[in-house]
């Protein structure tokens, strides 16, 4: 087959999975803390597409066809940066004001980090997410007995006057070696580098927002959709050169 | 590529939910004693398309590899327990609680509830009674021939009787808290029942060890604030909107897949 119906396809299915992702930024347009994610390949025009080849794997393939054209260079990124702060005027709130901080959580699988900052206390009085899982403080699960809690801008969680807690918060000074959990939180990846602990700088009774925005998010939709319309368009077109090809060329009078 | 079409409805339901939240918030907004719920929603599970560490050739691997996440999920509605405006009404057994607390409300099953609602009245016997008639636990029976009844601070009740000149006492209302007032259970009529989330109700005494104060001729307003709830559900139609468009979009690209083959 022609090679521009390989880099037609391939980009195709680059586009549906663009797709996909971005069609799950949507999704969370409204989470808490949500961070949106980004799909890139080295080659965003059709052009560079065509001219980008793989070795096939065909092991039978011709010599010439050894190299098939094909989107390389497929990466997700999660873009970090912060979301919108909402006030919410609910004192176990907290957004985080420095983009590259995260709140610890105990999961039974280990520590994961969120930018979520919606709290609630569970029936033994521990500081915990809205799916019951612990927040980790300084000195392990944060206890809240007792009414009017609050959490401050130092990230210490006061009641009545006292401090019962204070919130644990990381740093990544390079988030990219965290990958999505569910809840959303993020885990680190195998080989990445330990956080370092922070002064907790919290923006108290507000909520950090999602950071996908309805307009870029409408815009990479069209733009994702135009440029599939684009690459079947493509493929058609070669089609019909093919079937040219098979019933004009080398037709015999009759 | 179906994926994406079950991602984006994971979006309209969810915004759905957040919308049938907000509507009861603003039906509530004149409900004395009614606190707002919120809906919080949390992404899903991702799917990994490409493993981090998957070799991209002989001597590399790809760092991060490609997550594909699936859609959102409502992690939970939760009461907001902050306070409602105290509205004077004049009337002396409209009470109101100034800071933490519920009232006991025993059900006509015997069980009890809870509730913030403090318009209270009598029955024909004379005892304290919730609108629906539901008794105020401990009990308290105001004698027929009471001209005044005072309600302290601390929840004591006393009434005035013809012929003494001190006020007698006839019962203290006395309040509950929870270690986390997010988990009790809305059971509609103003009241709340205690759940395994919730933990067990903490008998206490008005104005003290943290309780708030009872006031006696207020009622406590809603919390809902309507500006906050439009602002809420402008949002929620947006993002469902947005969804929709990832549906359509979605629809549209299977069918031009489709169409390649003529």
């Amino acid at each position: 087959m022609d090679i521009g119906w390989y880099a037609a396809a391939s980009a195709g299915v680059y586009h549906m999975q663009k797709l996909e992702i971005q069609n799950n930024n949507l999704a969370n347009i409204n989470t808490v803390g949500f961070k949106r994610q980004i799909l890139t390949a080295d080659q965003e025009k059709f052009d560079q597409t065509l001219a980008a080849t793989v070795a096939s794997d065909d092991p039978y393939a011709a010599a010439d066809q050894v190299q098939v054209p094909n989107v390389t260079g497929v990466k997700a990124r999660t873009d970090f940066s912060a979301g919108p702060i909402k006030n919410t005027g609910n004192p176990l709130d907290a957004a985080l004001k420095n983009a590259k901080d995260f709140f610890v959580i105990n999961t039974p699988q280990g520590p994961a980090y969120t930018r979520a900052g919606n709290f609630t206390r569970n029936a033994n009085g521990e500081l915990v997410t809205q799916d019951g899982f612990q927040v980790q403080g300084d000195g392990g699960a944060i206890q809240i007995n007792g009414p009017g809690a609050a959490i401050t801008s130092d990230g210490s969680i006061r009641v009545q006057g006292q401090t019962v807690g204070r919130l644990q918060i990381v740093r990544f000074e390079d988030p990219s070696s965290l990958e999505h959990i569910e809840g959303t939180r993020f885990k680190l990846t195998s080989g990445g580098s330990q956080p370092a602990q922070v002064e907790p700088m919290v923006e108290p009774a507000a909520l950090e927002m999602s950071n996908v925005s309805a307009i870029v998010g409408m815009a990479d939709l069209i733009t994702t959709s135009r440029a599939f319309e684009a690459y079947t368009k493509a493929a058609t077109a070669i089609d019909s050169l093919n079937t040219l090809a098979i019933t004009q060329i080398g037709r015999r009078s009759s | 590529m179906i994926r994406a079409l079950y991602t984006s409805a994971t979006g309209m339901n969810a915004q759905e939910t957040n919308i049938d939240v907000i509507s009861n918030n603003l039906a509530n907004v004149n409900t004395t004693g009614f606190k707002k719920s919120r809906a919080d929603f949390q992404d899903l599970m991702y799917q990994y398309v490409v493993e981090p560490g998957a070799p991209t050739s002989q001597s590399t691997v790809n760092p991060s590899g490609i997550q594909v996440g699936l859609g959102v999920k409502t992690a939970a509605v939760q009461k907001v327990f902050t306070q409602g405006d105290l509205v004077s009404t004049g009337n002396q057994l409209d009470l109101a609680i100034e800071g933490d607390g519920f009232f006991q409300v025993t059900r006509p099953d015997g069980t009890l509830a809870y509730s913030r609602a403090g318009a209270l009245q009598l029955n024909q016997n004379g005892e304290l009674v919730t609108s629906d008639g539901y008794l105020i636990s401990p009990g308290i029976t105001v004698p027929a021939d009471s001209q005044g009844i005072t309600v302290g601070k601390d929840g004591i009740v006393s009434v005035k009787q013809p012929g003494t000149a001190v006020p007698t006492q006839v019962g203290q209302i006395t309040p509950v808290r929870f270690p986390n007032n997010g988990g009790l259970r809305a059971m509609g009529y103003n009241l709340y029942e205690e759940t395994q989330a919730s933990g067990a109700p903490v008998i206490g005494i008005f104005s003290q060890q943290g309780f708030g104060n009872l006031s006696q001729g207020f009622l406590e307003s809603s919390n809902v604030s309507v500006v906050e709830q439009v602002v809420n559900m402008i949002t929620a139609q947006r993002a469902y909107e947005a969804s929709s468009k990832g549906i359509t979009t979605a629809d549209e690209m299977l069918s031009q897949a489709i169409n390649l083959k003529r």
